[in-house]
């Protein structure tokens, strides 16, 4: 008998929506022992079903139809108190965001204390709860556990906080784990670090684990099984070695091929182009000065230096907290360096003021991370474009009509001028935030991760449009990602930051394949379905 | 704002307040022509009862007809709510967007000017200022927009603090505009919602404030308003509870209405608030 049975899942969406449902006759099944991964891209539906199997679903999400068995109980049928005692002694549960999970003015001991106790593990005898949650910290390789036991949740990283989840989620050793894109928000090495851990441990204790990620290189990395969702449906599922080896549905085939990043191969820049962007030894630190609070000091760049070629992509990797949104802030005045030199084709920008800095904004512009962030949302998205050339002196209804041909240029549609940003997809901000930053037609074109908020498949076209207009405009870009594979698929040359100073620095397929620096090594070894990847490059 | 509109439709207790509100204005609109007689002017028996001699709400104390004063210290009233709210804006909005955007030093030297007026009983400090420049409706509202800025100066800043920080705002910035239009075209717009709502409240607030300084006796000596005839009529109440009553209910009501449209404007503004469009 399998452990976890979804047999023709419905749920509907409530009326006025952009679907009838949620879920639509959803099937799958997992057996003891294995892992599960749901993939899909953002509302495809995977994390309501996983909200279905445990009972939490919005008040305004009931399902239609169908039946959830575990271990032979249905369900849905459950009552309350049935599922309140379920969820955690038999399902764990770890969620992608772990600050928000963890109770902030509770100490961590306290709060796996409180699981054991809840489920009347032990009959509220310290002791034995006690060893026990050292026991459960150990199991997760959380140094000193005596001491994160004691410590609050602010205290300790993200991969530190996601573990402590993991041991509350593993300490009344459920036989089933659902893990909602439990690495999401981390960084690349605490991820594969995260990863590892679920698979040793799901190994040792023989949970079955129903993993929701959107990534194909994390099912690479883990996966015995997938189901790959769109649109609330299930369009292919099969064993992971089936499915990433011969994909059947054109979808999982994109998906895939996104995952991979083979992207059409790019025209590189001459290497003997002049220096375009010349950055040297640039030091900023972050220090709040009031007169009533105390300063405290962070070093966020320390001694930076690179030199952008005209024409070339230049990519800058590293974690969070690397320092390389400060560098790419440091470049547009956003930021202000106390020391060093920013020189755009031979002029220092660095001690320019505001009224100095403005006839450079034309030659230097930027494109946001957060499409949802980063345009007004009460300002018409064809005035966020024409702003910027009507700052310059360009005629209202010359820049408007120039609003229209640059949307045009990003592929939406130039009517969208006269629309909210709100109206507007994700990808379809990003154009539009693309088209904002072109409309001063710049030389320089700094991209900071501009695709990391969006799906896989998005991510794919928002790169092959970027990569279009750099040629066709002959841009000079400066693309910050996390994301080694996108830095292998367009860049020409990589710096690899950390702790605010670059370790490593070189053309891409040279540092990818013979890392110089360690840390390099280590973000290279983190990459999830590093190992599928090669074999699919070799086979 | 036609999403909003239908919004604050929705909401009874903001439909109720607005369409109070309109009344009131109409009142204080038509006074003249529904009281043709000034509401100095003796125009009856003192003292007599309401519902006597043609007398709606009675008269005080000189005969003066109560329901003239009401519908010509509506007049007083709102504008005084109205003029007052408006300087109290005009002194907030600047100073905590200038705080807010500038930050640092700036930020700093503000705010510490805002608790300064904040740790001062704001009553006694529209009194003192009232009694020292010698009451007038100039006087009157000066003094209640005065005490009455500091809470403005506060939400402005914290909004800007934080939509300084967006990228959008970031984006403005890259894109070489002017520091007035980040402000005013980027930040502003976007900070709008609370201090709409926050205004309406004021409105309420400078209100109560009038008629509480009329009640003193620091009331403009030439306006007849709520206050002021709740003050005289507060000697003879046991005699003449009417004088007194009418006048307070008139002030509950339109206090009453203003915030119900406040609250009702704070959620219609707020899109997670508002009923309907939730998932």
């Amino acid at each position: 008998m399998s452990l976890l049975a979804v047999e023709h899942l419905s749920i509907a969406l409530p009326p006025g929506g952009d679907r009838a449902h949620a879920v639509e006759d959803v099937s799958f099944t997992l057996e003891p022992g294995r892992v599960l991964c749901l993939v899909g891209e953002s509302g495809s539906g995977k994390s309501v079903s996983a909200g279905a199997i445990m009972g939490l679903l919005p008040q305004a999400l009931r399902p239609q139809s169908g039946t959830i068995r575990f271990e032979g109980e249905d369900l849905l049928a459950a009552t309350p108190a049935r599922l309140r005692s379920l969820r955690g002694a038999r399902i764990g549960m770890v969620f992608q965001e772990p600050m928000t999970v963890l109770n902030p003015l509770m100490r961590i001991g306290d709060q796996i204390g409180e699981m054991l106790l809840a489920h009347r593990w032990a009959a509220r005898a310290l002791g034995p709860v006690k060893a026990r949650i050292a026991a459960l910290l150990e199991a997760v390789h959380l140094p000193d556990p005596g001491r994160i036991a004691r410590a609050y949740p602010h205290a300790l990283s993200g991969g530190q906080r996601q573990r402590v989840m993991i041991a509350m989620a593993m300490a009344l050793e459920p036989s089933l784990l659902i893990a909602d894109e439990p690495t999401t928000a981390l960084d690349v090495t605490t991820q594969m670090q995260i990863l590892r851990l679920l698979a040793d441990l799901q190994r040792r204790r023989g949970t079955a684990v129903l993993f929701i990620t959107h990534d194909f290189g994390v099912v690479a990395e883990i996966a015995d099984d997938v189901a790959v969702m769109r649109h609330g449906r299930i369009v292919e599922q099969g064993t992971a070695r089936q499915v990433l080896a011969a994909p059947a549905h054109p979808y999982t085939q994109s998906l895939i091929a996104a995952a991979l990043h083979e992207g059409a191969p790019r025209i590189a820049a001459a290497a003997d182009a002049a220096e375009l962007l010349g950055v040297e030894r640039l030091c900023k630190t972050y220090a709040r000065a009031g007169i009533f609070t105390r300063t405290r000091a962070r070093r966020a760049l320390d001694s930076v230096s690179l030199s952008l070629r005209r024409g070339e992509t230049y990519g800058l990797v590293g974690e969070s907290g690397s320092g390389k949104s400060t560098l790419a802030r440091s470049i547009v005045r956003l930021v202000q360096p106390e020391a060093g030199a920013i020189r755009l084709a031979g002029v220092d920008l660095r001690p320019l003021g505001r009224a100095a800095w403005k006839p450079f904004r034309k030659r230097v512009q930027m494109v946001f991370q957060d499409p949802f962030a980063s345009l007004n949302p009460r300002m018409r998205v064809g005035e966020a474009i024409a702003a910027g050339p009507i700052a310059h002196g360009m005629a209202r209804a010359a820049a408007l009509a120039r609003a229209a041909d640059l949307l045009a240029l990003v592929q939406l549609d130039p009517a969208a001028a006269q629309r909210f940003p709100h109206e507007f997809s994700g990808g379809q901000r990003q154009r539009i935030g693309i088209a904002r930053a072109l409309a001063l037609e710049p030389e320089l074109l700094i991209a900071d991760e501009p695709v990391s908020a969006l799906d896989v498949s998005v991510q794919a076209q928002i790169l092959a449009l970027l990569e279009d207009l750099r040629v066709r405009l002959g841009l000079t870009m400066l693309f910050i990602t996390h994301d080694l594979r996108i830095a292998a698929q367009i860049c020409d040359r990589v710096a690899v930051m950390r702790n605010g100073a670059i370790v490593e620095e070189g053309v891409t397929a040279q540092v990818f394949s013979h890392p110089a620096h360690a840390y390099t090594a280590a973000l290279l070894d983190s990459v999830p379905g590093r190992n599928w990847r090669q074999g699919g490059a070799h086979g | 704002m036609r999403t909003v509109l239908r919004a604050m439709a929705r909401n009874r207790g903001a439909l109720g307040g607005a369409i109070f509100l309109a009344l009131v204005l109409a009142l204080a609109a038509f006074a003249h022509v529904l009281f043709p007689q000034s509401p100095w002017d003796m125009a009856g028996a003192p003292f007599t009862p309401p519902g006597q001699d043609g007398f709606l709400l009675g008269t005080d104390s000189l005969g003066r007809d109560v329901a003239a004063g009401i519908a010509y210290g509506a007049r007083v009233s709102l504008l005084i709510g109205a003029v007052s709210t408006l300087a109290a804006l005009a002194i907030g909005v600047g100073l905590g967007a200038l705080a807010g955007y500038a930050g640092g030093l700036i930020d700093d030297a503000l705010m510490r000017v805002t608790e300064f007026f904040q740790t001062i009983p704001s009553f006694i400090l529209a009194v003192v200022l009232v009694a020292i420049f010698s009451p007038s409706l100039a006087s009157i509202v000066g003094a209640i927009a005065i005490v009455s800025w500091p809470p403005v100066a506060r939400v402005v800043r914290a909004e800007f603090r934080t939509l300084r920080a967006r990228e959008f705002v970031q984006a403005a910035e890259v894109q070489g505009r002017s520091r007035a239009s980040i402000v005013c075209r980027e930040i502003l717009p976007n900070a709008l919602p609370p201090i709409v709502v926050l205004a309406s409240l004021m409105v309420a607030s400078a209100i109560l404030l009038e008629s509480a300084l009329s009640f003193l006796g620091l009331g403009d000596p030439n306006l007849m308003s709520w206050g002021f005839i709740i003050g005289a009529g507060r000697s003879v109440i046991q005699l003449a509870w009417w004088v007194s009553v009418f006048p307070g209910i008139a002030i509950f009501l339109t206090v009453l209405a203003l915030n119900l449209l406040g609250e009702g404007l704070g959620e219609a503004l707020d899109p997670r608030l508002r009923q309907g469009t939730r998932l």
